[in-house]
Formats: structure tokens, C-alpha cells, sequence
């Protein structure tokens, strides 16, 4: 472990640190709940439909929705990662050691994708007794890590921003809940967006790069004769390029992050 | 270092031409926050390699800011400066391998004292096996026995230095800066970490840089200080050379009889003011309280003395104490950071009471001190 590269010693920090029981609950246990009181819920009144040529249960559908939510999580992880290092004077002393702001940088983004990778494979273990039609192929397998993985970069780019720009500690919190409402809620990671829905929802959703993560696991997750039915491959290049812009826009903020907070 | 007009400059003769044998070497430091005030102002000094250098001064003397240069936390806005032979501006990365930090602010992982110092070490790279006996042996030796398994942010402020300072000694290091290191700190485990220090300084040549309000510390710890105020280099020589080059004054401590404290007439002003009249070599560094006793500093104690007495019989006042004690640093820092304007300059800071000026200048021209002893 000693000769491992800066930013993956500090990613294997991180998560050690920020693996505590109730970080857990709050990463892994929202995304398990929802997962399972809506899976539950609505898979009784919920009728199967098709997409693509596919036909979803409800379940099936929803397991999408929860992996690529869970981007979102590992993102708020690596905003609090940030935001508790300058809180608590780690930030400037991991800076006074031998390591480079953009390594500090590597190592969040570097454990929110492993968080979101983790946490994923996890909620999979959950939603396979549940019913949900899982449908592993190598193209699959790609679009599923792929999505996830810029899913998780462009969530905590911006939970890095918010947290590079936010002191108080409730303002943090507080803009937190707002945008994973958002964000989860105006999109389709848990329920088709089509022409009835609101056209303002309808443009959110459209702009709203979890809409295009959840697309990218679901496509990963029927047959691979279904993969293009599903996801445009457009969708794939508007998520590159969010997540390219927000990254750029966070790593921007973040350079000028002042090293004590208090 | 020459003194001239209340100010010291410094001779720099030959020695930036070698500041690879200097563990820090400055030249013409300043730095700027918004590009307008300077909270640090040309300040020049080397230290040597296994040296222990003290770096006082009063809140807001600049302190802090240059140990945050000094560790490449922040960029310097103007200025030449050396770390072990590296250059500040182009070897950040070489320099911090080779330092370690315990900065003012208190800082840790959401974890035990245990896996703080493990997971430290974890970043510095040293291997499990290493950094599991490495973190024994701190925890015994900065007394964490019976904290070891409770999350840092639960521990006593005492505590919570103790790991951090003792969480630095988990790598090695040749360059150590210390900010504050002791505050919170009881007497004991005061002197613990201070021997600690002295002995990693004079058994393995650590270099120490540290910055600390309590000058009984420095004198016990440091080769050397360094006095800022208001940004700037204020004194900078051994802690003996500057005691006697300050202290060609003495101090004399006087208490006069406690019931004239409660008295409505402002007697020790009364008494201070007469004194002036007869004797113009004195400085009033320590205005009495309670319980400490008003302290003169004069080059000439003995005539001081007659002065006092004749001074006491005149305005029919009792002394109840009359001591002349060897200048101690701290009259030294009182000396070095007293404001050169009036009494009034100071009233207005609210340090009225620690020190007021009656005759600075004729205490002030006693002499030099150099930049490199």
C-alpha cells in the first residue's frame, strides 16, 4: 500500500474515514429504502410497459433509477468530503503534506466512483429477490460502469462546488436536500418521462444529467439486443459533456478554495 | 542585524550565497492578502540546520501567515525563500516530503486517536507493520493510553494537541514547524513535549520552527528567537544576547502597601510621575495588579532604587516589596514589541496596563544584534 500512486492513498483515506455507520445509512441505506418501499409499493399498481421493444416491470425498471441514483449519493459523499476537511483543518494538513491540490481532488473523485461502484453492486444483491429482470452482457456491463462512473463524477463536481463556495454548516446541508430532491425526483430514475409529463419538468428532466445515467444502467441491464432501443447514444455524449463542464467548473471553484475555514 | 532609529535591518553578507547549509532562509519576505495591506513586511532571517527557532509574537504579528509560507501553504507575494536548499515557489513537493506541520488550528479524521495516527501514517506512505508499532509507541509516549479507542473529536483541547503533535512524529523528518504546539497543554505534559523537542532537535538534528505566546517556553527551548510585530522582524539573536543586549536594563519590581490598591487617589500614577521628575532612565513595562507587583526597567537600577525610596518617604507611601530580578524574555518581547508612540497609542490597543512607555528611547540604543549568531 505504500507505493500506491497519492491520489488512490488518498481515496483509500477517504473512504476509510468517511465510512462510518451513519455515512453509510445515509449512502447506501436511502437508495436500499427506496429501492425497496417503492419497489414494493408500486410494483402492485404499476402495470408492465414497454420501452425500446423491452418490456419492464415496474422493478425492473426502478433498479435503474436506484443504481444511478446512487451516483447521486456517492456524490453528496465527496461534497462532504471536501466540505468536512475544511471544517475540521484536514484540508490544509493534507496540503502541507506531499500531495498536490489535484491529487486531493483525484482522491474524492477517485472514492465517490468506488463508492458509487460499491454501493451499486450492493443494491443489485438487493433488487434481484425482488423480482427485477437483470440481464448481464459485456456492452452491458460497460454502460452500466460507464454511466455510474460519470454519473459519480459529475454529482460530487458538483457537490464539490457547492462545498467549495458554502462555510455554514446548515447552508451545506440545506442545498444538499434541495438539489438531491431535484435532481432525483425531476428526471426518469423512477418513472418514464413522456409527452403528459409538464413541459418545464419535461425540459429539467431533459437537462438533468441522472436522466441520461439512469438510461445508461437501464440500457446495460436488459438484453443486449434491447441496448440501442434504449439509449440513445446521444444521451451518452450529453452526459460526457455535463460532466466534463461541471468538472471543470468544480476543479475552477475548487483551485480557489482558501486554506483554512475558519 | 544593526539597530538604527528604533528599527534593525540586516547585514546579509555571504550567507544567502550559501542557503543550502540554512534549513530556512528568507530574504525580503512579504505577503499581502488582498494586494493592499502587507501583514507581512520585509523580513529577512536564516535558520540553521538543527537549530530550535522561536517565532514570537503578540496576536496578529504575522506569525501564522509565515509558517503558512513557510510550508507552501500559500504563496508569498514577494520575496526569496529557501527550505532545505529548495526553492519555495518552484519545489513545493520536494520541500513538504521533508517537513512535517502541527498547525494552530486543530485538525482531524472523523476516527479514533488510534486511527488517526494510523491512517497518517497511512498517507506518508509508511507500511502497516511500521506505522502500528510507530503509533505504540506516541501513543505511550504523549500519555493517549486511555484515549487510544475514542474518536479524536471527543477528546479534552490538552488531548487533542497532544495527538497532534504526536501524530507528526509518525514519519520522519528533517524540518518540524510547530504552531502553538503547547496551547492547551497542562505544565506537565508541557515539559514532556518540550524535552521531546529538545531531544529530537540536539539527538537526531531536527530543525525546529515554532511560534508561541508563552515565553517561558522559548526560553527554556529555543537556540534562538525570532520577535514580529505588525508584520515586521522586531529582534532576532539568541534568547541570552537578547536578554543582555535589552537588558542592559534590569527589571525592578515594587508593590507599594496594599491598601493604597483601594484607594481613590491614583497613587502608583502619583508615584510613577515623581519618579519620572528624578529619574528619566526608566520604562514602566508592567503596570501592577493585585497580586504581581509593578516592574521598572532601568539601565541603572541602584540610582532606581534611591529614587523610589526617596520618592516613598517623600509621598509618605509604604513599600511592601522592592526586588531587582535578571531581564527575563519576556521583558525582552515587552521591549521589542512596545509601540515607539505614546502611552495613549497603547491605552487605545487595551495593552495599557502590560506596557507603558515613559523613556523607550533611552533604553533602545544599547546596541545590535546579528541575524546569524
Amino acid at each position: 500500500m505504500s507505493s500506491l500512486p497519492n491520489s488512490v492513498r488518498l481515496a483509500w483515506r477517504n473512504l476509510r474515514v468517511n465510512t462510518d455507520p451513519a455515512s453509510l445509512v445515509v449512502i447506501l441505506g436511502l437508495p436500499a429504502m427506496y429501492l425497496v418501499f417503492m419497489g414494493t409499493m408500486y410494483v402492485s399498481i404499476i402495470p408492465p410497459f414497454s420501452i425500446g421493444g423491452f418490456e419492464f416491470s415496474y422493478a425492473s425498471y426502478l433498479i435503474g433509477g436506484i443504481l444511478a441514483f446512487e451516483s447521486v449519493m456517492a456524490g453528496t459523499m465527496g461534497g462532504s468530503m471536501l466540505w468536512a476537511d475544511r471544517r475540521f483543518g484536514m484540508f490544509s494538513q493534507i496540503l502541507s503534506l506531499p500531495f498536490t491540490r489535484t491529487q486531493y481532488l483525484g482522491g474524492v473523485i477517485l472514492a465517490t466512483v468506488a463508492a458509487s461502484l460499491a454501493g451499486s453492486l450492493a443494491l443489485v444483491a438487493i433488487a434481484i429477490p425482488m423480482g427485477s429482470s437483470i440481464h448481464v452482457s459485456p456492452v452491458g456491463l460497460v454502460s452500466v460502469i460507464g454511466s455510474l462512473i460519470l454519473g459519480g463524477i459529475f454529482f460530487c463536481s458538483l457537490m464539490l462546488f457547492v462545498a467549495a463556495k458554502v462555510d455554514s454548516n446548515n447552508a451545506y446541508n440545506s442545498i444538499q436536500i434541495v438539489i438531491i430532491f431535484i435532481v432525483s425526483f425531476v428526471s426518469d430514475a423512477y418513472y418514464p418521462i413522456n409527452l403528459r409529463t409538464p413541459l418545464p419538468l419535461r425540459i429539467i428532466s431533459y437537462l438533468n444529467p441522472l436522466t441520461y445515467v439512469a438510461d445508461g444502467v437501464r440500457a446495460g441491464l436488459v438484453p443486449s439486443s434491447n441496448f440501442f432501443a434504449i439509449l440513445n447514444p446521444i444521451e451518452t455524449l450529453v452526459l460526457l459533456v455535463e460532466t466534463i463542464v461541471m468538472f471543470l467548473v468544480a476543479y475552477r471553484t475548487y483551485a480557489n478554495v482558501k486554506i483554512n475555514m475558519t | 542585524m544593526q539597530i538604527a532609529d528604533g528599527k534593525e535591518t540586516y547585514s546579509k553578507g555571504g550567507e544567502d550565497s550559501n542557503a543550502q547549509s540554512f534549513a530556512i532562509s528568507i530574504e525580503n519576505l512579504s505577503h499581502s492578502y488582498d494586494g493592499k495591506k502587507y501583514v507581512i513586511s520585509d523580513v529577512s532571517f536564516n535558520v540553521n540546520r538543527g537549530e530550535i527557532f522561536g517565532l514570537l509574537g503578540p496576536n496578529g504579528a504575522g506569525k501564522t501567515t509565515t509558517i503558512k509560507i513557510l510550508t507552501t501553504l500559500i504563496q508569498p507575494s514577494k520575496g526569496n525563500v529557501k527550505i532545505l536548499g529548495f526553492d519555495l515557489r518552484k519545489d513545493g513537493m520536494k520541500i513538504r516530503r521533508r517537513i512535517g506541520v502541527v498547525q494552530q488550528d486543530s485538525s482531524f479524521d472523523f476516527a479514533t486517536v488510534r486511527q488517526n495516527l494510523d491512517l497518517y501514517g497511512f498517507l506518508w506512505g509508511i507500511p502497516k507493520e511500521e506505522r502500528t508499532k510507530r503509533s505504540i509507541e506516541l501513543i505511550k509516549m504523549f500519555g493517549l493510553e486511555e484515549v487510544a479507542n475514542q474518536r479524536a473529536f471527543d477528546l479534552s483541547g490538552g488531548q487533542q494537541r497532544r495527538l497532534q503533535v504526536a501524530r507528526e512524529f509518525i514519519h520522519d523528518m528533517d524540518l518540524l514547524f510547530l504552531d502553538e504546539p503547547t496551547v492547551g497543554l497542562d505544565p506537565l505534559m508541557r515539559r514532556r513535549i518540550l524535552d521531546l523537542l529538545k531531544e529530537k532537535a540536539r539527538k537526531e538534528g531536527l530543525t525546529i520552527l515554532f511560534t508561541t505566546h508563552n515565553l517561558e517556553e522559548a526560553d527554556y527551548l529555543c537556540d534562538r528567537v525570532a520577535i514580529m510585530d505588525k508584520g515586521r522582524l522586531q529582534a532576532l539573536d539568541t534568547v541570552e544576547r537578547l536578554k543582555r543586549i535589552y537588558g542592559g536594563t534590569k527589571a525592578i519590581e515594587v508593590i507599594l502597601a496594599s491598601s493604597v490598591l483601594n484607594s481613590e487617589i491614583p497613587i502608583y500614577d502619583n508615584f510613577f510621575r515623581k519618579l519620572r521628575e528624578v529619574q528619566v532612565d526608566v520604562e514602566v513595562s508592567k503596570q501592577p495588579t493585585d497580586s504581581e507587583p509593578a516592574v521598572i526597567v532601568s539601565k541603572h537600577p541602584e540610582k532606581v532604587i534611591e529614587a523610589i525610596i526617596s520618592v516613598a518617604n517623600e509621598q509618605r507611601v509604604k513599600i511592601e516589596w522592592l526586588n531587582v530580578r535578571k531581564s527575563t524574555l519576556e521583558d525582552v518581547f515587552i521591549e521589542a514589541v512596545a509601540p515607539s508612540g505614546s502611552s495613549e497609542e497603547v491605552s487605545s490597543q487595551g495593552n495599557a496596563k502590560e506596557s507603558t512607555t515613559i523613556a523607550k528611547s533611552s533604553t533602545q540604543g544599547g546596541g545590535g544584534t546579528s541575524a546569524n549568531s
